[in-house]
């Protein structure tokens, strides 16, 4: 709203308009028309808008299983966690991707089912003694069995350091614990509550309960998750703004580096005529000292030096930090001590990831 | 339940190892802010409680 009216109304190329050029006796300039809907930070909740797969776009649920980057799930495994098109440009504010969440056809488990997501501490004292909106998007498949089409959640508070929210929080209590009511078309669903001011780390998590036996389309969709501070849910936003922003803060929790065949892994020497090292430069330093995650086989990985290819099984954990990850290849290396090499994937099943989530 | 095996690199860096079901190990780093060590440490209390 304004506050005043300009006292100066011919103005020359050049002329600066001031706070002196109005006639408000408060000295106070309002902004009109002024919409933020993309800065980026406002959202706590890192890839809320289910952009980023690293571990791939189609994975069975598991007691800490992470599915789309930064979202775990827990309790059960016949489940399955998949990107799916919004294609929906009328009830989603251009957010391109949801996750879905669906009971596998034909099962008939009715364990609860959850799909989390843990805030660091560094990232969740801000809200510390604050007014919050936590705001999603979501809908139902065809023949979603949770009770009466409802999906509960809570958002939940502790006092402790970079705890997992389904681990155990210490001094865990509910900021938010409700549920929503889906139906099959988009809605977007709103929740204010205030967070504590001895609060010292945030996570949520939605719960499905599958009822009787799963029927093709036993599935919740979501997408558009956002915490904010303030009492408002404003147009929902990447945390890093851009798709690359995104990407970059989930490396601070997962870096997939080899997913496929023929890819490169590292350059290295030969420690040993039976052991290789060398060293993977992270793209983005991790949360701490992250675990390898290696599909290993025979054959899995090719070192090329001295104009021959030296085919091995195994790579394993050399020394890591939050910066770099050093491993060593064995499992039927035979090499020259001393050489330098170039190492690649050599099978399509081959995979190396590093983990630093909470 | 994960079947954890305490083992050392070639230059004698000290790690876990777990092998898990779908085929791919977990080398876990001896850090005490890395949740895999954590679970590891949970588990060894979780035995020696038996």
């Amino acid at each position: 709203m304004a506050v005043g009216f300009p006292t100066k109304v011919t103005y020359a190329n050049g002329d600066v308009f001031s706070a002196s050029d109005i006639n408000d006796t408060n000295g106070t300039i309002n902004l009109l028309g002024q919409s933020v809907t993309t800065s980026a930070g406002k959202n706590a909740v890192i890839n809320g808008g289910m952009d980023i797969w690293q571990r791939g776009t189609s994975i069975t649920t598991g007691n800490y299983v992470y599915t789309a980057d930064r979202w775990q799930t827990w309790n059960n495994t016949v489940y399955t966690v998949s990107r799916q098109a919004t294609g929906d440009t009328t009830n989603l504010p251009n957010i391109q991707y949801n996750l879905r969440f669906q009971r596998n056809s034909g099962s008939t488990s009715t364990t609860p089912t959850y799909l989390a997501q843990t805030l660091e501490t560094s990232n969740s004292i801000p809200y510390a003694g604050k007014a919050i909106t936590f705001s999603f998007y979501a809908r139902k498949g065809a023949n979603y069995s949770g009770a009466s089409s409802t999906i509960p959640f809570q958002v939940r508070q502790g006092t402790g350091t970079d705890q997992n929210v389904i681990a155990g929080m210490t001094g865990v209590s509910d900021v938010i614990n409700s549920s929503a009511t889906l139906t099959t078309t988009w809605q977007r669903f709103t929740y204010t509550a205030t967070v504590s001011s001895s609060a010292t780390q945030l996570g949520f998590f939605f719960i499905m309960t599958g009822v009787g036996t799963a029927g093709a389309n036993d599935y919740f969709d979501i997408t558009g998750v956002q915490l904010e501070l303030g009492s408002t849910a404003t147009t929902f936003a990447r945390t890093g703004s851009t798709y690359g922003g995104e990407l970059s803060l989930c490396q601070r929790y997962y870096y997939q580096h080899i997913d496929a065949n023929d890819k490169p892994v590292m350059q290295g020497g030969y420690f040993t005529a039976n052991t290789i090292i060398g060293i993977i430069p992270l793209p983005v330093t991790m949360r701490t000292s992250p675990t390898i995650n290696a599909t290993n086989g025979t054959n899995y990985w090719v070192s090329y030096f001295n104009a021959s290819a030296d085919t091995f099984d195994t790579i394993v954990f050399g020394i890591v930090n939050g910066n770099a990850v050093n491993v060593e290849g064995s499992g039927n290396v035979l090499g020259t001590v001393g050489a330098a090499t170039n190492i690649r994937s050599n099978n399509a099943s081959a995979k190396l990831g590093m983990s630093a989530e909470l | 339940m994960i079947n954890y095996t305490e083992k050392a690199s070639s230059m004698g860096d000290k790690y876990i190892q777990a092998d898990l079901d779908d085929g791919s190990t977990l080398f876990i780093p001896l850090d005490p802010a890395n949740s895999d060590y954590q679970r590891y440490l949970k588990s060894l209390d979780e035995a020696a409680t038996l």
